[in-house]
């Protein structure tokens, strides 16, 4: 383990290159960057009866100051940066809410798919209708990102909840790794990615436990305890133009046995595909 | 002035001449120019207000319209030899083509828009399109 850290501090000391203009890993400083996609996707609700949330127009906006950073959901202070590492506070929503969320035309660029879901069959399960109301959640925390080299990057997270719905903590370790592709795909892109992501109990028992404040069955009472959710996740661009590519993102995430032995939870993936095509302002 | 507010600074490369050759196959040949082929702006995101120099030169009479990317700016009809200036504002690099009446290209020249104070680069500290 000692030899493989050595390599990559090694690796890293010597293959860490300047960010350039037309570098998509990289974000002029001082200058809002507004695209939106529009296409067809949607992410996956693993919930009971669940509707699957419908991904049409994606508006992405991120601006980078000298030290403050914006990445769409993402609100960013940068305390350090060397040319290797970069440690930030930063602020996000918590995504868990979403899936307790009954998304209609009225939220903004989600239109209402109708979908059939089929009623729960089983007596122990149960649905995001029958139970307390979820809370979002605003987190707030740690982030460090480890440019290895110019093609990857590794970026962990230690977030709290600091709005006060879970009271816990969740992180997550991520490699992101852009590929090289042949010369006859100069204007296709393909980065992968794969992490895990760790949810304390207070945050999977708040989403995922049930308990008599549910107004349900007894027999359905759950506590969720931590769990580790890896993931894997892809993106190919293809750009048109300077103003338009094609943007294909496809992610699939494994849930923790904690949250899947929920009677809540249906699914033992969370999966998002999306294929738009994506004009830059 | 406004075109002072704008502007830090305005260079003309005059000193560069540039010439495009007719792209297609057409019976003539178009010496194309437009001067200055740069205007420098001190900050991304300002545009540039200048005043260009259009000349150009066929073997024969054409008719012929200048374009400012898909907007036209002026025709001639049977012209061989033509000098004359435009007063144009730049947002990005422009492309500015030379077309004859039936809307072949006989030359185009790029007029680009640059920033006096390099724009400084961060990584980004978000995987692209992690938001889901």
């Amino acid at each position: 383990m000692k030899y493989l850290l050595l390599l990559l501090l090694f690796v890293s000391s010597i293959s860490w290159a300047e960010c350039s203009v037309d570098d998509e890993l990289c974000a002029p400083v001082g200058e809002w960057q507004l695209s939106v996609a529009i296409g067809g996707g949607v992410i996956s609700n693993p919930l009971h009866d669940g509707k699957n949330i419908p991904l049409v127009v994606i508006p992405y906006i991120h601006y980078y100051g000298e030290r403050f950073f914006i990445e769409n959901n993402t609100l960013g202070y940068t305390f350090y940066e060397n040319q290797q590492v970069s440690l930030s506070f930063i602020g996000q929503l918590n995504r868990e809410k979403a899936y307790f969320t009954r998304w209609k035309p009225s939220h903004l660029f989600l239109p209402n798919f109708s979908e059939t879901s089929l009623a729960p069959s089983d007596e122990r399960t149960v649905t995001a209708e029958q139970v307390k109301k979820r809370k979002w959640a605003f987190d707030a925390g740690i982030q460090v990102n480890w440019f290895v080299n110019k093609n990857t990057m590794i970026e962990g997270q230690f977030l709290h909840d600091i709005s006060r719905a879970y009271q816990g903590e969740h992180a997550s370790l991520a490699i992101n790794q852009r590929i090289k592709l042949p010369k006859q795909f100069a204007n296709t892109r393909l980065t992968v990615a794969a992490g895990v992501n760790w949810h304390s109990k207070k945050l999977t028992n708040y989403y995922y436990g049930l308990d008599a404040d549910d107004d349900i069955d007894p027999a359905a009472f759950y506590t969720a305890g931590s769990g580790i959710n890896p993931f894997i996740r892809a993106t190919l661009t293809y750009s048109i133009n300077e103003r338009w590519t094609v943007k294909l993102n496809l992610k699939r995430e494994f849930i923790s046995s904690e949250v899947t032995s929920s009677p809540l939870v249906e699914d033992k993936t969370l999966d998002v595909a999306y294929l738009g095509m994506v004009y830059a302002f | 002035m406004r075109f002072k507010l704008l502007l830090f600074v305005c260079l003309l490369f005059s000193c560069v001449s540039y010439s495009a050759l007719a792209q297609q196959n057409l019976e003539y040949q178009v010496d194309f120019s437009v001067k200055p082929i740069a205007c420098i702006v001190k900050h991304a995101g300002q545009a540039c207000q200048m005043t260009i120099t259009v000349n150009w030169l066929s073997d024969k009479p054409v008719d012929a319209c200048l374009y400012q990317d898909n907007k036209k700016l002026h025709c001639w009809q049977q012209k061989q030899a033509i000098k004359q200036t435009f007063d144009i504002e730049l947002a990005k690099d422009m492309l500015f083509l030379l077309q004859s009446s039936d809307k072949k290209l006989l030359a185009q020249q790029l007029v680009r828009l640059n920033k006096s104070v390099p724009v400084k680069q961060r990584r980004r500290l978000r995987a692209e399109w992690s938001l889901f």
